[in-house]
């Protein structure tokens, strides 16, 4: 493959990341907080005016018609900007229904989604339970029983897409959170956002796709949560490169101490293999090849090496990386939950293991 | 081989002294440690009991139960206890605190607010206050009704500390301080602070420092508290306009500063490397507990992790009784500290990757509004954890970064060269700064 974007993705990516710099800042980002929320409604529905929001979906559900690839680099954008938005679960529930649903339900569901007035979330995270891909959460007789974590972003969703047990083998079901025997129980994220522990006691639900389904939704999380990271990888470590420049110390820039100037060149090379892999993952995913090796490797790298980067980062900005006044802790933070998201380095070596020796 | 049976003949000797030393002393020593473990069973729970750990809400920074606790200890006898009586000591030894401190690190003891105030500006008072200073502070410092602050850093005084540029001239009988410090930690609740201040700003940056004892209370101190990104609130903004100090309160000599400050960063560093407080209690036992109690015991990867991690709070804990053992043979600590610090921040960052890996998705939970179920209790595991993940970073920067550490440490301890400082020598005023 070739690593260069093409020319429709670049454009993409500069309508993306000029909406989101331009609508973001410091002060924006404590705007949204002191609300009480942690969602830019605003932004969202600026990026649904720019038809970022169905960037991956069919053109005749209103979606722009590019591939995974593009979906990937525009959450490379919004990581970047750790930008408040329910982008990486909606877009990726809305592939999946592109993808795997029916007719039917790409035309109900899809043109609102890429309008921006339907957002979808996933619950697939099961407490200690590494086995994802063998969901406990059972659906029988068109009704769910069971428990799901971390579900992010209900607040704003209008449907769940769930990984169950059905009576044949792994699901995805669609779910009205608003539906009957749904308990929530909220809680916060190390990112400081809103998630949830959600139990279902004979919730109605609706199938989508067959048994490639789940397996499916999870190659596209991994991809997903792999692309945030490189973005938010990046550009952590472009704002250490210009603090440790200009921040002086002994009457030179820190940057010039071979301590710390060795260790970021140390990160570059993380931020380049998380990009690479990820890439390469995106572009297997997106013609069709099998990218399960390629999206285990990519998680376990953007989970250990992520966690480099947002160390040695953290630690070039001094106190000024443990300090809310200043942008990066969030770049920390964002870190240190989508390297726990779907498991964490160990998981995904173990996946790789049992993928490997098969 | 005369030799060698000489050589012998003298261990031999020696490890009979060192026996009879041993029983002279051993009772009192089984004694004292006695009324310690005591004390503690009565005052404290076992640093092995998960209750022990969570401060109340409405007690943010810990202090009713650190002053509680304090307030406990003098009465019994068992504060200061290197120090005079006449300045509210327990009037015993060194030996004794290296007793209480290994007796006492079986306990959660609520003195963490203090820690900086007890370990690093009462052995500065101690060793370096007047007879004046000592009975007007001392009491107090030990009893923890007055906590103090260590003010050192500054915006543009990091790892540079000796540059810093707050001002202090000379008005008649008092000084007058303008400057600002920063990630002044505890200043929000302390009584008193620790300020290294520029007295002559014509002598080279280190020549021309002084130390001296502010009351955090006097008109034109401003404390800004910063909120960290463990959500924690330990760190300050310090602003002093026009602070009238009087000059009595000069610790030590004028322009006599650093040699002090040096000192206190010895303390600090020990303190955070090799000190008997929460910051240096063995984190193994408790992640093992976890790892059963999330029956994750059983897997290899965790199991290598917690013997890895094992060993090396194993050797950390050496180092720091090997320093300790130094300060109660009278000696004061050298850039040994340093190793202390770097090994501390070191293997919090191995607990916190160790803990990570133990948690898993429970990790990404920071809290949970919950009714106690096993979800709960998971999640509150979690979120002890993910706490202590966001903080362990900070260890690695307070009181010199790793790569100040490396320095001194290579400098200092290996012999090796300096590194070249174009500004040697110069006036302060004359270094260029940003």
């Amino acid at each position: 493959m070739d690593f260069t974007p093409s020319d429709a993705q670049q454009a993409m990516v500069g309508l993306a990341d000029r909406i989101m710099g331009d609508h973001l800042d410091m002060g924006r980002h404590l705007a949204v907080e002191t609300a009480g929320g942690w969602f830019d409604r605003d932004l969202w529905e600026d990026l649904a005016s720019a038809g970022l929001l169905g960037i991956a979906l069919g053109t005749d559900v209103g979606g722009s018609g590019l591939d995974v690839v593009a979906l990937a680099l525009l959450l490379g954008v919004q990581g970047s900007h750790v930008a408040p938005l329910p982008l990486l679960p909606s877009s990726v529930a809305a592939v999946i229904v592109d993808q795997h649903g029916s007719d039917e339900q790409r035309h109900r569901l899809l043109p609102d989604v890429a309008a921006g007035g339907c957002i979808l979330t996933v619950a697939v995270q099961e407490f200690l339970d590494d086995r994802l891909s063998q969901p406990s959460v059972t659906f029988k007789d068109g009704l769910l029983h069971g428990t799901k974590v971390v579900v992010e972003h209900l607040d704003a969703a209008s449907l769940i897409l769930v990984t169950v047990r059905g009576p044949d083998g792994p699901r995805c079901v669609l779910v009205d959170p608003m539906a009957a025997g749904i308990t929530r129980v909220e809680g916060t994220s190390t990112r400081r956002q809103p998630v949830w522990e959600v139990t279902f006691e004979a919730t109605p639900a609706e199938p989508v796709g067959d048994d490639t389904t789940v397996g499916d939704l999870l190659d596209h999380l991994r991809l997903g949560i792999s692309a945030t990271q490189l973005g938010v990888t990046e550009r952590a470590l472009s704002m250490t490169a210009e603090y440790t420049s200009t921040r002086e110390q002994f009457g030179r820039p820190i940057a010039t101490f071979q301590a710390v100037g060795q260790r970021l060149a140390d990160q570059f090379v993380n931020v380049g293999g998380i990009r690479l892999v990820t890439l390469s993952a995106a572009w297997r995913l997106a013609n069709g090849a099998d990218a399960t090796e390629d999206l285990l490797v990519s998680k376990w790298w953007a989970s250990e090496r992520a966690t480099d980067v947002a160390n040695a980062t953290q630690h070039c900005h001094g106190g000024m990386g443990v300090a809310v006044d200043y942008p990066l802790h969030r770049y920390t933070l964002w870190n240190k939950h989508l390297t726990a998201s779907l498991g964490a380095g160990t998981q995904s070596l173990r996946a790789l293991g049992d993928h490997l020796a098969r | 081989m005369p030799i060698a049976s000489g050589a012998t003949g003298t261990v031999t000797a020696m490890s009979n002294t060192h026996r009879q030393a041993s029983d002279d002393t051993s009772a009192d020593d089984a004694a004292f440690v006695a009324r310690v473990e005591a004390f503690h069973a009565e005052h404290c729970v076992r640093i092995d009991d998960p209750a022990g750990s969570d401060a109340g809400s409405d007690d943010p920074d810990g202090l009713t139960a650190a002053r509680s606790y304090q307030g406990a200890l003098t009465d019994a006898g068992l504060a200061g206890l290197d120090l005079p009586n006449e300045y509210g000591g327990a009037g015993l030894t060194a030996h004794h605190q290296e007793l209480f401190t290994r007796a006492a690190a079986a306990w959660h003891r609520p003195d963490s607010p203090l820690s900086i105030s007890h370990g690093m500006c009462l052995p500065m008072l101690a060793q370096f206050g007047t007879h004046e200073q000592k009975s007007t502070h001392l009491p107090g410092v030990i009893r923890g009704t007055s906590i103090w602050c260590q003010m050192f850093s500054e915006p543009g005084a990091g790892s540079d500390v000796a540059g810093l540029s707050t001002r202090a001239v000379l008005d008649g009988d008092e000084w007058i301080l303008d400057g600002q410090k920063v990630w002044t930690s505890g200043a929000h609740y302390c009584d008193h602070g620790l300020v290294v201040a520029r007295t002559d700003p014509t002598l080279p940056k280190h020549q021309g420092l002084s130390m001296f004892i502010v009351d955090l209370r006097s008109s034109g101190v401003e404390i800004r508290p910063l909120v960290q990104i463990s959500g924690a609130k330990g760190f300050n903004e310090v602003f002093f306009s026009d602070v009238r100090v009087p000059a009595a309160n000069i610790l030590g000599d004028v322009n006599q500063g650093w040699n002090l400050a040096v000192s206190m960063l010895m303390f600090e560093r020990v303190s955070i490397g090799a000190g008997g407080g929460a910051l240096n209690a063995k984190r193994h036992p408790e992640l093992i507990q976890l790892a059963r109690d999330l029956g994750r015991s059983n897997e290899p990867v965790i199991r290598q992790a917690l013997a890895a991690l094992h060993i090396s709070e194993e050797i950390k804990g050496y180092i720091g009784q090997r320093i300790r053992s130094a300060v109660a043979a009278g000696r004061v600590p050298g850039p040994e500290g340093s190793i202390a610090k770097l090994t501390g921040a070191l293997v919090a960052r191995q607990a916190r990757d160790t803990a990570m890996a133990i948690v898993g998705t429970a990790g990404q939970a920071f809290g949970r509004r919950g009714d106690g179920n096993e979800l709960d209790q998971r999640a509150t595991a979690g979120r002890k954890w993910s706490g202590f993940c966001v903080s362990a970073a900070g260890i690695s920067l307070a009181g010199g970064t790793d790569e100040v550490q490396r320095n001194i440490i290579g400098e200092r301890v290996l012999g090796l060269p300096r590194e070249p400082d174009p500004f040697k020598g110069a006036p302060w005023q004359d270094i260029p700064r940003n």
